[in-house]
């Protein structure tokens, strides 16, 4: 088996530690890797932003990437096999992700690790409503296979846990029918979050629905959005040739880091105001699933425009109470800082999966925000903290670095930075 | 429709050979022999699933079968990227064996089982080879006569069929897990994989894995033994 010392970092670039990898292209050897380490933990495709993928020792799953089976709408594949290889496969067989994260560039391990959300999570559930079933390496090298009928606490816990109860090595996901790869997309300019808010409520029974949020304007203008909805295109809705197009491979890419400074509240309020000036309101436009779920992985290492000391995310979700009041306050810490998030995103969750402990998705509004790693940040990050603790909040790990919110899993021998960190908060 | 049989095909390069011939539209048979088959089992799934080709395992012991193996029908390609290096643990027997003289065994057999289909061999040695020196010697030599077969072979049935040597320097599997080599040096199992399908389509004689290396076996060949047998460290 390949084992490398190497650097290890997530999306954020930040932190930053030294890793033994293993390298494995054999499911026998995760078991191997195990039993010679006293702390391991797997790591996917690395496009989670905090330290919940750090660890002194890992275990690539990249390399176990075999899909196993497509039949009857279900897909059996091993946990390194990403999104972007699932739907090259899935879509001209008219076949979609029942729920997809912003990006198509993360491993099925990992989407369980993190228990993955969409734009569909109001209608949908997140991705544990969807995976009937796992196998897992525990702490002894055993494989352990787990569904809702069989070894079913080990099956929920696993759904948000960050990799601490085992290695995935392979899952089992039932997929969505779709007659066309295609949206049929809705765009909306909104003046105010109230106005946003009123649009998420009216509509609960659209498929897809995500507000980009302009964080930097205040005032009568505060939360000013553009609200995309869509919903999986009809054959008979559509004008193509290839009904069932696949994605294409991105071409463009940051070829290296840019200078720190790059985003700031000048430029990203210049880049919020040029983004929703050019947004046009209409109606049923007919757009690819790929710049609908991803536009951002049209452009590869976008994490670079950050420059070199990285960036972080912070993602909470308000209980439905308070959640007006709550996103209304966030983005006034958000101005008094200047901290420009040009990817801040709000989204209406629907109920949270009970079954999964470790699960992140909870009823209410959630919001997303990107922040350059700086001092001025980290503070606007710790009020945020303040804030979602007073509202009763939750935290999401996937993207957390700084927040002392969440709560560490007890674990053995599968070990986070993360987790780590969280054990020290309490 | 196109037959591969590939011998050594537990290996991160086989992996991504397998894939890189399963990606192409083409209708392939791909044949692979190992000792372990069981392991290889995710991967024929992954080619039956995504893919018109198809892979059939085989058990096969480098160091016992080779008289023993019944070959396919209409093989057309032959990779071989079966290797072992010298180590505390495995005897310098083995090492010719399993580097030299059970491959060669094989190709003479599969040259006479496959004398209608045979397209192509594609035959994996060593920059080692290129020059004995005192870290590997033992593994050198066997290398070195597998490129003399190699270059024989070629002249013998030029007419026939293609007969590729493959030189690889530094690759990025399990043999840099003690060594540390310069990144420009290495080559990581995907891109030896894409190399060695486009090296037959193109028809190649002689590839290294980075043109690098065909610099640097030049200059090997080229230093005055009087200067080289004091360059050991």
């Amino acid at each position: 088996m390949i084992i490398r010392d190497k650097n290890l970092t997530s999306w954020g670039n930040n932190p930053v530690i030294r890793s033994k990898e293993y390298q494995p292209y054999f499911v026998e050897d995760v078991s191997k890797a195990i039993i010679e380490n006293s702390e391991i933990l797997a790591t996917g495709n690395g496009r989670s932003y905090g330290d919940c993928m750090l660890n002194a020792v890992s275990l690539s799953t990249l390399h176990l990437n075999n899909i196993l089976s497509l039949s009857n709408g279900v897909v059996n594949c091993q946990a390194g096999t990403t999104l972007d290889e699932l739907l090259r496969l899935m879509v001209p067989k008219g076949y979609f992700l029942p729920v997809t994260p912003g990006t198509k560039f993360i491993t099925l391990g990992g989407a369980i690790a993190s228990d993955i959300h969409g734009k569909n999570h109001h209608k949908d559930g997140s991705i544990s409503n969807h995976i009937l079933s796992f196998e897992l390496i525990n702490h002894a090298g055993d494989t352990v296979s787990c569904s809702r009928t069989n070894n079913e606490d080990l099956f929920w816990q696993t759904f948000g846990a960050m990799g601490l109860t085992g290695i995935i090595v392979s899952a089992v996901m039932q997929l969505k029918d779709v007659e066309t790869s295609y949206i049929r997309q809705t765009v909306i300019k909104l003046k105010g979050l109230a106005e946003t808010f009123e649009l998420f409520a009216s509509h609960q029974d659209t498929t897809y629905s995500v507000a980009w949020i302009d964080c930097l304007s205040s005032g009568k203008s505060q939360g000013k959005s553009v609200m995309f909805l869509g919903e999986h295109a009809k054959l008979a809705e559509i004008n193509k040739c290839l009904h069932l197009a696949v994605h294409k491979t991105p071409k463009l890419f940051v070829p290296f880091n840019l200078p720190s400074f790059t985003l700031n509240a000048l430029t990203v309020k210049t880049f919020n105001a040029i983004y929703y000036g050019m947004a046009k309101s209409e109606a049923d436009s007919i757009v690819h699933y790929d710049p609908f779920f991803y536009p951002l992985d049209s452009i590869l290492n976008w994490n670079r425009i950050y420059g070199k000391k990285g960036f972080t995310q912070y993602q909470f979700v308000l209980p439905p109470e308070v959640s007006f009041e709550g996103i209304s306050k966030a983005l006034t810490i958000i101005n008094k800082y200047g901290a420009g998030s040009f990817l801040a995103v709000l989204k209406l969750f629907g109920e949270g999966n009970a079954k999964a402990p470790n699960s992140f998705p909870e009823k209410g509004y959630t919001l997303a925000l990107d922040f350059p790693i700086n001092t001025k940040n980290l503070q606007a990050i710790s009020e945020l903290d303040a804030l979602v603790k007073d509202c009763s909040g939750k935290v999401y790990k996937t993207k957390d670095c700084f927040s002392s919110i969440p709560e560490a899993i007890q674990s053995g021998k599968f070990q986070s930075q993360q987790n780590l960190r969280y054990t020290g908060n309490n | 429709m196109k037959t591969y049989l590939i011998l050594g095909a537990a290996s991160p390069i086989a992996s991504h050979l397998v894939k890189s011939i399963c990606s192409s539209n083409e209708r392939s048979v791909i044949y692979l022999l190992a000792r372990n088959i069981g392991r290889l089992e995710g991967l024929q799934q992954h080619a039956n699933t995504t893919s018109h080709s198809s892979v059939v395992l085989q058990e096969f012991d480098l160091n016992k079968d080779v008289a023993v193996y019944q070959f396919p029908a209409n093989i057309n390609c032959f990779i071989n990227l079966a290797g072992v290096m010298s180590g505390s643990n495995v005897s310098s027997a083995e090492v010719m064996g399993v580097n030299y003289t059970q491959p060669v065994l094989f190709i003479e057999r599969l040259m006479e089982a496959s004398k209608e289909s045979l397209q192509s061999i594609f035959i994996t040695t060593s920059i080692a080879g290129v020059r004995g020196r005192a870290l590997n010697y033992v593994y050198g030599s066997a290398k070195a006569a597998m490129i003399a077969y190699a270059s024989g072979l070629r002249q013998k049935h030029h007419k026939d069929f293609l007969v590729t040597t493959f030189i690889p320097g530094y690759m990025d599997t399990e043999m840099l897990n003690e060594t540390k080599a310069p990144g420009f040096l290495v080559s990581s199992p995907e891109s030896i994989a894409k190399l060695i399908l486009r090296s037959i389509a193109k028809r190649r004689n002689v590839v290294y894995s980075k043109t690098a290396w065909r610099l640097i076996a030049a200059i090997l060949v080229h230093v005055p033994e009087i200067i080289f047998k004091k360059m050991s460290k």
